[in-house]
Parts: C-alpha cells; sequence; structure tokens
C-alpha cells in the first residue's frame, strides 16, 4: 500500500535533522544506555517520511472526528480500523491507532464547549467550563485553550512515557506466572470498580467477558470448549468480532433510540479567534499544565484510570488550588486547561502497563493489545527488546499527533463543527456496513459477522440493564492470559499458596482486595451520603 | 410512538439475576461434559470455567436477593415511553438479514439495501416520507461506494 502513494522520494527535511542527532547520540559513549532514545529518534526519522507522516494526519483527523460527534469515541474508532490493520503494516498501522488516540481523546472537547454535549464522556469536566464560556461569546477561545493544553499536556505524557516504560520493563521481568496473575486480577478488579454503575454489575460484565474468552481451543492441553456443536465456534470467538460487536454495533443499536443533535455556531469564527491572548496564558502560567498532565499520567498509568478520571482529578485538583475556587463553574479557562491537559497526558500513561505488563488499562489500549497481536507482537516485557524500532516510532507518533492538535484546531474547527451535523443516518449506516463487512473480510467467514451481531445485541441490552461493557472486553482479552497463568502457578506451586508466598504476587492481591473495599465498597456509601448533604 | 402510559415497573434486579443464573447452568453444565477438573494432580480445561461459574452463581444469587429484598419496586408504577426500542429491534432484524443475504445475494444489493433501510429507519419522520426514502437510497449507495472503495480499491479484498 505503501508504493501505491509513490511518494517515497518526497522526504521531510526534518528526517535529516533527526539523522544528525542520531549520530551524535550513537558517536558519544554508552550507546547501550541510550538504545531506547536511539529508537525513539529513530521512530521520528521514519514518522517524518511522507508515507508514513500522511497515516498519523489521518488518524488525528479521524480520531478528532469521532471524538466530536456525540455517541462516536476513540475507542470506536480504532475498533473499526481494526479489519484494515490485518492487511496494514505495522508501523502505519501503530502510527494511525496513535493519531486517532491523541486526537479521539481531545476532539470531544470541540462539541462540549460549543453544544453543551461531551463528544466524548472524557470532555464531561471541559464542558463545564467551555460551555459557560460560549455563552459569554468566548467559545472560540476556550477551544484554542483546549487545544493547547491538550497538545501541552500529551506531549508531556508521551515524554514520560518514553522514559518509564523502559524501566518499567525491567520490573516486569521480575514477574512471574504467580505474579501476572495477581497482576491481571488487580487490572480486573480495578476497571470493574472504576466503571460507572453498580459494583456487582461490574464484576459480572468482567466475569461474562472471562466465560466469552473460554470459548474455543484451551490455552494448556487442546481441547476444545465450549463450541456447542459449532465447528466455527472451536477456534474461539474472534477479537475483530468482540470488538466491533461490542463497540460499533451496540451504539448503533443505541443511537437508533435518539433524535439528531444540532450544531450551530452563534458566530462566523476566524482562526485569530482560537488563539488564546499571551497575557491570559502567562497569568495561568505553566505549572498549571505541568501538575494536570502529570495527574492525568499517573491516572492512565493505574489499570481502568481512563480520561475522564483523570480530568477530574486534575480538574478538582486545579479547582483545590486555585486563588479563587468560587469562579470555577462559571467559565474560566484554568478549569478547561486542567481537564484537557490531564485527559491527554493519560494517553501516554495508559500505554506504559501495556507495553511494559502486557496489561492493557482500558477499552482503548486494551484494542491496540489485540492490534499488537495481530502485527504478530506479544505485549509485555520483550516487547521493547524485541521490537524497540517499532516502539520507538509509535512513541514518536503519540508525542508528534499531542504535538500537532493545536495546528489542526486552529485551521480545521469550523470544519469540524459542520461535519459533526452530518446526517447521522449516513454516519450510523456508515459504521454499521463498515463494521460488518470489515468483520467479514478478515477472515471472509459470514460466521465472524454473526458472531459481531450476537456480541453486539449482547452488549447493547447489558448497557440498558446498566451493565458496563469495557469490563467484558477486557475480561474477554485478558482472560486466556488469567487462566493461563492461574493454572501454571498451581501446577508449580502445588496449590493456592504460591500467590501469597511470593512477596510481589501477595502485595498485588492485597492491593486488588483493597481497591474492592475503598472504590467497591467505601466510594458509595461516600457518594450516597454526599448527595443526601 | 412517545405516548406516556402507565405501566408497573419489573423489578429487574430479579430478573437480571435469573437470566444469569439460568445462562450460567448452561455454562456449568457444558463445563462438567470436559475433561475432569484435575488429571494427576494438575488442573485441567474444565478447571477453570468452573471456578467462573462459581463465581457467576454467588453474583446472581446476589442479584436475586437483592431483587428481593427491595419488595417495594415491585408495587411501584412509573411513567415509561411505550416501548422505546423499537428502532432497534428493527434494526437488529435488518442486520441479521443482511448477514442471511450477503453471501446469496453479493455485496452490492444486499449492502445498498441494507444501508439504506438503516438510514431510513434512523431518519424516519424527521421529514415528508418521499424525501426520506430518496435520501436513504442515496445514503445507501454513498455508504456501499464509500466502502467498496476502502475495501475493494484500497485493500484489494474481493467482496462476494
Amino acid at each position: 500500500m505503501e508504493q501505491c502513494w509513490g511518494l517515497n522520494c518526497l522526504e521531510f527535511p526534518i528526517k535529516y535533522l533527526f539523522s544528525v542527532v542520531i549520530d551524535c547520540v550513537l558517536n558519544k559513549k554508552g550507546v547501550k544506555k541510550r538504545k531506547m532514545l536511539t529508537q525513539i529518534l529513530h521512530g521520528f526519522q521514519i514518522l517524518f517520511t511522507l508515507n508514513i507522516f500522511i497515516y498519523l494526519i489521518g488518524g488525528l483527523l479521524m480520531g478528532i472526528f469521532f471524538g466530536s460527534v456525540p455517541g462516536l469515541t476513540a475507542t470506536l474508532a480504532i475498533a473499526l480500523l481494526l479489519p484494515f490493520t490485518f492487511t496494514m503494516k505495522t508501523i502505519p498501522a501503530l502510527v494511525t491507532i496513535m493519531g486517532i488516540y491523541a486526537g479521539g481523546i481531545f476532539g470531544g472537547c470541540l462539541t462540549a464547549i460549543t453544544i453543551n454535549i461531551p463528544g466524548a464522556p472524557a470532555s464531561t469536566m471541559t464542558m463545564i467550563e467551555g460551555y459557560e464560556m460560549m455563552k459569554k461569546g468566548k467559545g472560540a477561545s476556550a477551544i484554542g485553550h483546549a487545544a493547547i493544553a491538550s497538545g501541552i499536556g500529551g506531549m508531556i505524557g508521551a515524554l514520560i512515557l518514553m522514559f518509564v516504560a523502559p524501566q518499567m520493563m525491567k520490573v516486569a521481568l521480575a514477574f512471574k506466572s504467580p505474579e501476572r496473575f495477581s497482576l491481571i486480577v488487580v487490572a480486573l478488579i480495578m476497571v470493574a470498580t472504576v466503571t460507572r454503575g453498580s459494583l456487582l454489575k461490574g464484576i459480572i460484565s468482567t466475569l461474562i467477558g472471562l466465560a466469552i474468552a473460554t470459548i474455543g481451543l484451551d490455552p494448556l492441553i487442546p481441547t476444545p470448549r465450549f463450541h456447542f456443536g459449532i465447528p466455527y465456534l472451536m477456534r474461539g470467538v474472534g477479537l475483530l468480532p468482540a470488538v466491533t460487536g461490542l463497540f460499533a454495533i451496540s451504539e448503533l443499536l443505541r443511537q437508533m433510540e435518539f433524535k439528531q443533535w444540532d450544531i450551530k455556531l452563534a458566530q462566523k469564527i476566524k482562526i485569530s479567534d482560537f488563539i488564546p491572548s499571551w497575557s491570559e496564558i502567562k497569568k495561568i502560567g505553566p505549572f498549571l499544565y505541568l501538575k494536570s498532565a502529570v495527574i492525568g499520567n499517573f491516572v492512565g498509568i493505574l489499570p481502568g484510570g481512563g480520561a475522564s478520571m483523570a480530568a477530574f482529578m486534575a480538574y478538582g485538583e486545579a479547582k483545590r488550588s486555585s486563588r479563587y475556587p468560587e469562579k470555577f463553574g462559571t467559565g474560566i479557562p484554568e478549569g478547561i486547561i486542567a481537564a484537557e491537559s490531564a485527559n491527554n497526558a493519560m494517553c501516554g500513561g495508559a500505554l506504559v502497563p501495556l507495553l511494559s505488563l502486557g496489561i492493557p488499562g482500558d477499552a482503548v489500549t486494551a484494542i491496540i493489545f489485540g492490534v499488537l497481536l495481530i502485527q504478530g507482537m506479544i505485549p509485555g516485557p520483550q516487547l521493547i527488546v524485541e521490537h524497540s524500532g517499532l516502539i520507538g516510532t509509535m512513541f514518536a507518533a503519540l508525542f508528534t499527533a499531542q504535538m500537532l492538535i493545536p495546528l489542526v484546531t486552529f485551521l480545521l474547527t469550523p470544519v469540524y463543527l459542520r461535519i459533526t451535523n452530518l446526517n447521522r443516518g449516513l454516519i450510523f449506516s456508515f459504521i454499521a456496513v463498515i463494521a460488518l463487512v470489515g468483520t467479514y473480510v478478515a477472515e471472509f467467514s459470514a460466521f465472524q459477522m454473526g458472531l459481531a451481531v450476537v456480541m453486539g445485541v449482547l452488549a447493547y441490552f447489558m448497557q440498558r440493564a446498566g451493565y458496563p461493557i469495557v469490563p467484558v472486553l477486557m475480561g474477554f482479552i485478558l482472560g486466556p492470559y488469567l487462566e493461563l497463568f492461574f493454572r501454571r502457578s498451581l501446577t508449580l506451586g502445588k496449590g493456592v499458596a504460591i500467590f501469597f508466598t511470593s512477596p510481589i504476587s501477595a502485595v498485588l492481591l492485597l492491593l486488588a482486595g483493597l481497591f474492592l473495599y475503598i472504590l467497591g465498597v467505601k466510594r458509595p456509601h461516600l457518594e450516597e451520603n454526599n448527595s443526601k448533604s | 410512538m412517545n405516548t406516556e402510559k402507565r405501566v408497573i415497573k419489573p423489578n429487574s434486579n430479579l430478573i437480571e439475576g435469573l437470566l444469569i443464573f439460568i445462562g450460567t447452568t448452561v455454562y456449568f453444565l457444558k463445563a462438567l461434559e470436559l475433561q475432569q477438573p484435575f488429571q494427576d494432580g494438575q488442573p485441567g480445561p474444565a478447571f477453570y470455567p468452573l471456578c467462573l461459574a462459581a463465581a457467576l452463581y454467588i453474583c446472581s444469587i446476589v442479584l436475586i436477593i437483592k431483587g428481593m429484598c427491595l419488595k417495594e419496586i415491585k408495587n411501584e408504577t412509573v411513567k415509561t415511553r411505550n416501548f422505546p426500542f423499537k428502532k432497534t429491534l428493527i434494526a437488529i432484524i435488518l442486520t441479521s438479514i443482511y448477514l442471511w443475504v450477503f453471501l446469496r445475494i453479493g455485496f452490492w444489493i444486499s449492502t445498498i439495501l441494507y444501508g439504506t433501510m438503516i438510514a431510513f429507519v434512523m431518519e424516519y419522520g424527521k421529514r415528508k416520507i418521499y424525501m426520506t426514502i430518496i435520501l436513504s437510497a442515496l445514503i445507501g449507495i454513498i455508504v456501499s461506494g464509500a466502502v467498496y472503495v476502502l475495501f475493494g480499491t484500497m485493500l484489494g479484498v474481493k467482496l462476494p
């Protein structure tokens, strides 16, 4: 596909800049210690080749579009991209996904600010301040602040990822089967407890995901399980039908209940309206950007953290530490900056456990996990060692995508706001067809299409009944690994004692219990008391 | 369609608990058909599914008990929309028909019809009926063309 672009000869001068930097790095001593840095610089060099860079721009634009349309999310965008990754080369696939990820998290703020409907859940905190600013006639400025904060926060998050992931990888090497089992338990419990709704329903969703993952061949002994006499089921439920069903088909069914949204801008916007004044930025100061980005990144590292929680925590901290907390909620840029800086910084954080430990922390990283598997890479401690070149490009792509957010926003927001008002029949017909045909072409199997529909209908009714969907996906993706490490540990340790005799495993299980108590049992009581008062 | 009427809201916890209990029983029975949970002192293919079934049973029983304890919900009357997911049900039926005809009549006809019908269901009631039909047909053709370009032309995939 790269060949057919016919653009291989056109390369950015930036590529040569990076080659000079790499030469400088390699010519000094301690090359081994700087291996990752060199790979990241190589990554930038590859990224700034036009036929790769175009994927980043495409992904970023697609991500912003999906993020800005209410009902569409970055998760859905990556889910729809999944069938294409079967035929795409690894680097374009990873670069596109990084673009979608960054754009999708940011895009939600556009409709949150302009029409008071967050395009993505992560933009709910932005909406509080942004829409108030919109009502005061400062909508463009609010979008400008959001774009700059997203760019800065995202870049800080990506930088932290570049430095933390290789270090985490060294820690991850100490994790054997019992520790890995306990780590997956922590991740699943956190996702089940953190997602909205009751704890019990979160746990049931996780268990349903784990149960679906047991369909097909046993991971240790080649015995088919739960195939109900259907030969196609002996191979199990594929990742593609699961992801497209859970996110695309269920969303189509959910959207059937809603009416058309209407986006109308009060006035014509010029590019200069988006750029906040220097005095305003100076007054806010760099510390708020940095602090919010660090909070967002940390939340991202925690399994189940997610962009919404990152934005919520950073917004809360900005309000707490502000000189004028009473102004929060009345339309001030500080609230937007805190929320947007944090939710984009979360992207880098969420990739840390995925790449170093092989544990995805949310729906997007769970799908990225699947993409890596499709591309023949196994997420975990060996990933950075074995595929450092590819991972370096991935880091570079995330950093560059975040950097491009303000530029794309200033140039294209008026166009985006018109596109988001596209006919819903067109958008969802397209999503339905691309999801189903995409599932078909992955294995040329109509049965897989059927599985996607079954998963979609199941997800739709589960959502209607208040059961979160993200734990189902997490359970489905991590299920085979959970079983593998569980049974392997039991075999090695001659019983469950091994989970408690290993100090790391014992601490992780203790943490799991603690999370369950604090987030699942204690928090609902606190929320109930707060709502009463 | 949105006429409000008074209906008795069923106790959702109880129904959900029972549904999960039944589903778990099917899963449990299928797990028992596998080899012994332990073979030579090592956990076999049935072991882990049986653990999951046990956890699901516990959760379903908790849901059922919660449902039975909240007796006041049983007698509560609430205002609700008359069958709010009628369009959703139509979409499920349309999608099932699309799956059935996709390989039989080929990509183009099935996808144009499916795209048109989905758009029609979504757009129904927003404008005059003939306008909705024309718009939906256009959407069906555009969507089919776009998907063909993506898969058939750009990725070189042979569609039925």
